[in-house]
């Protein structure tokens, strides 16, 4: 129940096919970069400040102790800043004085950032370090006016869970990270296959059920060399193909999908194609979900578990929050259509809504625009902002909700209820 | 004197570790990476390698495959030091290769007997 013009509206329920933002998504207020800096007893400063020596350094001191230390070289650094867009400029170190207490990283992609390296010197731990430096994190995401900001936190790492937990993250999905030492497989590889060059194996890349991890999404490929791919034709008519980076040593971001039939088969017969051309290649696969289908077939091909990690999202624009609802829900959602007369509310939403899901996203800037889209064919999602001109907000959202009642409708603002973090 | 080469990106532990063992008969020599350590590997055949696992260039999975690929270095046992849980270093060290592993944090009095066990008995 919201009030506008001093009559008390009636806002649809769930139960009638509608969501509206409303404040379970609220998450605690950032503070500002100021507050930030007159909180703390020690400096939380902009990465770009420092050499990528010094980046890897103050890095690597923070890993030392990790049960997984994985360590950078400066080269493997520029490398990692390189492939998963790390934005230096946005990235934060936590210095007193001149001692390094810790750092973390900042992704940034269209409509999405990613927290990465974030870590606190040993000694120096459970002083705010972190969370500072995860702020600082956080209010640079705001201040490029992004919604949706994604981490993985290794599993067991539990006061680096808390704190996200505190500071509005969700558990999405539980990931496994593997390892295969090279040999052949022990399968024969029965089928037809057909080997890809990078951009026709990006292609398929994009064809993925969302959500996809950072490290192996379409943007991390693109910006990695020999990355190739492999497709398959079972004798049964399954279907399928797998995508990889084949680095000086390893094979990795090894990335199946199957198309038609069965994953195991599937993927069995394109690892047996693989390693019998790359026999002696080590490989290395980060942040398969524990509900991947293709899971059976990595370990039947060798693969053991290293370690797991818990993949978090933080989304602050409500309607998103719904639709990741949504998306979790595994409602069909093949078209949406966003229609707002906020150019960033549009952008934020088309861009983050193709990190959460598959879904084509046309946009739309009045409602008798996107009327007359659903007449010519309808959406399986609306985003609408209740102000757009034409037909207003509402007037669309009730005779789309007559016309098309299949389609999930969200308001993107509703009378009285604002963007929660601003 | 067996010679042992520890392979460690991290200066401290390889101090430390040098130190114990050192003193418990050996002789230690060390490289910082991967790269460094496979060449000095080659270069001064060593009685045992203590491999870690975490390397800025390669891993020390990547790396024992490259040391077991010299024909120089057959039979040198090769001993993961690792953080990992034992359940998941077993795994990963009879998947990999090596002749063991030993787990961190290192405990300093059972090193040098650690060490010792991978040695020919004559040797430790």
């Amino acid at each position: 129940m919201v009030q506008q013009d001093d009559t008390v509206v009636q806002l649809p329920s769930k139960s009638t096919g509608f969501w509206y933002p409303d404040t379970d998504v609220e998450v605690l207020p950032l503070p500002t970069f100021s507050e930030i800096a007159s909180t703390y007893q020690f400096q939380v400063i902009p990465a770009n400040r420092f050499t990528m020596e010094q980046l890897t350094d103050a890095y690597n001191q923070t890993r030392v102790d990790y049960v997984v230390p994985m360590p950078m070289s400066v080269a493997r650094l520029v490398e990692y800043v390189h492939v998963y867009d790390v934005d230096i400029d946005r990235s934060a170190v936590a210095m007193d004085g001149d001692q390094v207490l810790g750092l973390g990283m900042l992704g940034a992609r269209p409509g999405c950032t990613w927290i990465t390296r974030l870590g606190v010197v040993p000694g120096r731990r459970r002083r705010g370090v972190g969370e500072a430096v995860l702020l600082y994190l956080l209010a640079a995401s705001e201040q490029m006016g992004i919604d949706l900001t994604t981490l993985d936190v290794i599993r067991g790492n539990a006061p680096a869970h808390r704190l996200f937990l505190k500071w509005g993250f969700h558990e999405t999905r539980e990931l496994i990270i593997l390892r295969r030492p090279p040999g052949p497989s022990s399968t024969a590889s029965v089928g037809q296959f057909h080997w890809l060059d990078k951009k026709e194996a990006l292609k398929l890349a994009d064809t993925r059920p969302r959500p996809i991890s950072w490290l192996n999404a379409v943007s991390s490929l693109g910006n990695s060399d020999h990355v190739m791919g492999l497709t398959v034709t079972l004798p049964d008519g399954g279907h399928g193909w797998l995508v990889f980076q084949k680095k000086r040593f390893i094979l990795t971001r090894l990335t199946i999908r199957t198309t038609k039939g069965d994953p195991m088969a599937v993927g069995r017969a394109l690892f047996a194609q693989l390693y019998e051309k790359y026999p002696d290649m080590d490989s290395n696969m980060e942040n398969v979900s524990t509900t991947n289908p293709h899971l059976p077939a990595f370990f039947d091909v060798g693969f053991v578990e290293s370690f797991r990690r818990i993949e978090m999202y933080r989304v602050t624009h409500p309607a998103l929050a719904h639709a990741a609802r949504l998306v979790r829900g595994n409602i069909a959602l093949r078209r949406a259509l966003v229609v707002d007369t906020e150019e960033a509310t549009v952008f934020s939403i088309r861009d983050s809504m193709k990190t959460l899901s598959n879904c084509d996203i046309t946009v739309a800037t009045s409602g008798e625009q996107a009327w007359r889209l659903f007449q010519q064919q309808p959406f399986d999602l609306l985003f609408a902002d209740y102000k757009i001109p034409g037909a207003d907000g509402m007037t669309l959202v009730e005779r789309v909700r007559q016309s098309y009642p299949r389609t999930s409708i969200i308001l993107t603002s509703a009378p009285g209820v604002g963007r929660s973090h601003r | 004197m067996p010679k042992v080469l520890i392979i460690d990106d991290n200066a401290d532990h390889i101090r430390m570790t040098g130190r114990v063992l050192t003193r418990a008969g050996y002789q230690v020599f060390s490289a910082s990476d991967g790269e460094t350590g496979l060449d000095l590997a080659i270069a001064d055949r060593p009685d045992v390698i203590l491999l870690d696992l975490g390397l800025p260039d390669v891993d020390g999975q990547t790396l024992v495959g490259w040391l077991r690929r010299e024909p120089v270095l057959e039979g040198v046992p090769i001993v993961a030091v690792t953080a990992w849980p034992d359940d998941v270093a077993a795994q990963m060290v009879a998947a990999y290769g090596f002749d063991g592993y030993i787990s961190k944090p290192i405990t300093f009095a059972n090193l040098g007997n650690q060490v010792a066990a991978y040695l020919p008995s004559d040797d430790a």
